[in-house]
């Protein structure tokens, strides 16, 4: 079905019409919440009442052309699974771990990385993502595979935007670390 | 170096998450489904039934049940007091007793005749006297009061005063007790020391002829019948020679 026709008939209310929605996005937006709550039932839970959420101020919506529903949606979800994690996580604002997880292995990891990155699969990027501390894997999220600019995620953590793009920095030392851990390759300083 | 690490981890990242998807492991749609059903119905909108219209319609339902149901319609089975005071007017009341009247004769011997037909038409009045009322009906069935009855619906008119013939041919006028006719003699001298001659001459001689023409023989006088649905249970008479 057309998308714009779908959106039409969700506005209206017609539950075949969310139906499908569900169905056509459910996986997406599913992924984009586990990338934020690593827990699979509270991102269950969380993909669960953003649908609702999305059903409910479909109204608010206008189409502007091809995939623009999907960002709506997405961004609804974002918002919704940070508001969760505000409420759920009392580590959210956790300025403490910027120290604690500092990467001293500094350019040998990078360079080692840089060469063989194209070995990883998406699966060990899942994984290694999982690893990353909450508020750096957050900023990590938003900044790189959201697209958002670090004024939007230091309003939507209410932190400082050099804040942000330092938690940025260290998370990805983190990730990369991580993936190099798990291919058993991490080079160590003396 | 620095700008390439970057990159690196960029790209990698976004090749992993662009169509990042996580298949269902557990059938969330029901609870959704329900869940928006709920808000929407909770919610105003014109275009669709909501909580608001539900209110509404059970209202109109409530009404229309009170409406049809009609607990406030008068009851059928307590007389109006309207209807029944129509129903005794003076006419009524005049051609019954006269009829009554007519029938006793005074050589008959008895203050009050017999009557054994207490049993009126549909709608009619019959005088009853206060011995032939059956024990049964007259503790019962208190009267109601005789002068609410008159407060509610008394005629703006006054009403005409009754007069009776006796069955041997002589003028008999009856009459409530003059002092409540006050209102009905107003044009007329009350007072007795008043002279004939102090009133208009036309007025004079009428009621010089007629008092000399009139011959009583004997005063009846009547009370306010009591009335009680279609029955007259109540006549006091009075008789004189």
């Amino acid at each position: 079905m057309n998308e714009k026709k779908l959106i039409r008939q969700c506005k209206k209310g017609k539950s075949s019409a969310q139906h499908e929605v569900y169905r056509v996005y459910a996986p997406r937006l599913r992924g984009v919440c586990r990338r934020y709550i690593v827990d699979p039932d509270e991102a269950e839970d969380v993909m669960q009442e953003g649908f609702i959420r999305i059903f409910s101020q479909i109204e608010k919506f206008t189409w502007q052309g091809d995939h623009t529903f999907f960002y709506w949606m997405k961004r609804v979800m974002i918002n919704h699974a940070l508001n969760y994690l505000k409420k759920n996580r009392a580590h959210f604002h956790g300025e403490a771990l910027s120290e604690e997880h500092a990467d001293r292995s500094g350019d040998d990891n990078d360079r080692f990385f840089d060469d063989n990155y194209s070995r990883f699969s998406k699966e060990d990027v899942v994984n290694a993502l999982t690893e990353v501390p909450l508020p750096f894997k957050m900023v990590l999220n938003m900044a790189v595979i959201d697209g958002m600019k670090h004024k939007e995620i230091a309003e939507a953590l209410e932190i400082a935007e050099e804040t942000s793009r330092s938690r940025l920095t260290r998370a990805k030392q983190l990730l990369k670390k991580a993936l190099l851990c798990r291919a058993g390759t991490v080079v160590r300083n003396a | 170096m620095k700008k390439q690490n970057t990159d690196s981890i960029d790209q990698l990242l976004s090749e992993t998450f662009d169509d990042y998807t996580v298949p269902e492991f557990r059938n969330s749609w029901p609870k959704i489904k329900k869940q928006v059903f709920k808000q929407r119905f909770m919610k105003f909108n014109v275009y669709q039934f909501n909580v608001y219209y539900g209110i509404v319609a059970v209202g109109a339902m409530i009404t229309a049940g009170v409406l049809l149901s009609n607990p406030f319609a008068p009851n059928e089975d307590v007389p109006v007091p309207v209807e029944k005071t129509e129903q005794s007017s003076d006419d009524s009341i005049k051609e019954l007793l006269k009829e009554d009247l007519s029938i006793q004769e005074p050589s008959a011997g008895k203050d009050v005749p017999e009557r054994a037909d207490t049993e009126a038409p549909s709608g009619v009045m019959m005088p009853v006297a206060e011995d032939e009322v059956p024990e049964s009906i007259l503790p019962e069935q208190e009267a109601p009061d005789n002068a609410d009855i008159q407060r509610q619906d008394a005629p703006d008119e006054k009403p005409e005063l009754p007069i009776y013939k006796d069955s041997a041919g002589i003028d008999e006028v009856i009459l409530p007790p003059l002092e409540n006719q006050k209102d009905s003699l107003g044009v007329l001298p009350m007072t007795p020391l008043q002279s004939v001659e102090e009133l208009p001459e036309a007025i004079a001689d009428s009621i010089v002829s007629d008092s000399v023409s009139q011959k009583v023989k004997r005063v009846i006088v009547i009370e306010e019948p009591v009335v009680k649905r279609d029955t007259v249970v109540k006549v006091i008479r009075k008789r004189r020679r």
